[in-house]
């Protein structure tokens, strides 16, 4: 499955129904050491926050 | 380790160690398994995460909390306490049950260069669910790890031995579930003189 990254996002949330809109799961992460490395059953759209 | 562990104030007055906090949120489709990595950290530093619940796993279309052993957090951990030693690195699965969602019972994990923090989060139900983790990081180097953490969870481990199995957490689980009664708590600090 697909993991599709987006930095510096000023509004999470609203990307994150935007995902589950599209039948996607969504990770919002704050803190860089953090990485998604796979995804089984559904696409995931990766959320990071602005520091 | 019902709050901050004690052992890392005096530890980041001295500078010794550094400590910084994340959080994530992850909301998982119906049928989904996703892996995270962390780290890791320079050869010779440790990193110490104490992973914890901040919003119960909860329904996204009722928000309603879900309790389900259909759904669960599998990580692997390499065990801090010297008496786990023969087995190093444990597979570890929390399933979305009440325990998992008491504040005082964070999932401790010890992260080195050999053996980055990987979370592997499972959602087996037929709706979608999401949860907000916060990470509490800590780095330090071996040495400070060795003379002064090693200790502290030694006498964590021996305090849940007391209970239980720590290796099966029952130890910790009744610990809690004791301490959690107030004449229990008094009758402890009585025993200790205070």
């Amino acid at each position: 499955m697909t993991i599709e990254n987006k930095v510096d996002v000023t509004d999470p949330e609203g990307e994150k129904k935007k995902a589950l809109e599209a039948g996607k799961s969504a990770i919002i992460l704050h803190g860089q050491g953090f990485q998604v490395k796979s995804s089984t059953g559904s696409d995931v759209v990766v959320i990071r926050t602005q520091d | 380790m019902a709050g901050f562990p004690e052992v890392f104030i005096p530890l980041m007055l001295k500078g010794d160690i550094a400590f910084w906090h994340d959080f994530a949120n992850v909301t998982l489709v119906a049928g989904t398994t996703i892996r995270i990595t962390h780290g890791p950290p320079a050869r010779g530093s440790y990193y110490i995460i104490f992973l914890g619940n901040t919003g119960d796993p909860r329904r996204t279309d009722t928000d309603e909390v879900v309790r389900t052993t259909n759904a669960f957090l599998r990580h692997w951990l390499l065990s801090p306490f010297p008496e786990m030693a023969s087995q190093p690195v444990r597979e570890h699965q929390d399933f979305f049950m009440e325990s998992l969602y008491r504040p005082d019972y964070p999932v401790v994990i010890v992260e080195t260069f050999d053996h980055p923090m990987v979370l592997e989060f499972t959602n087996n139900e037929t709706f979608n669910i999401s949860w907000d983790l916060t990470f509490w990081m800590v780095e330090t180097p071996k040495k400070v790890y060795d003379e002064s953490i090693v200790p502290y969870f030694k006498g964590q481990y021996n305090l849940y031995k007391a209970f239980g199995d720590p290796e099966t957490a029952k130890g910790m689980t009744e610990f809690f579930k004791l301490w959690a009664r107030e004449d229990v708590r008094k009758a402890w600090l009585k025993r200790l003189g205070l």
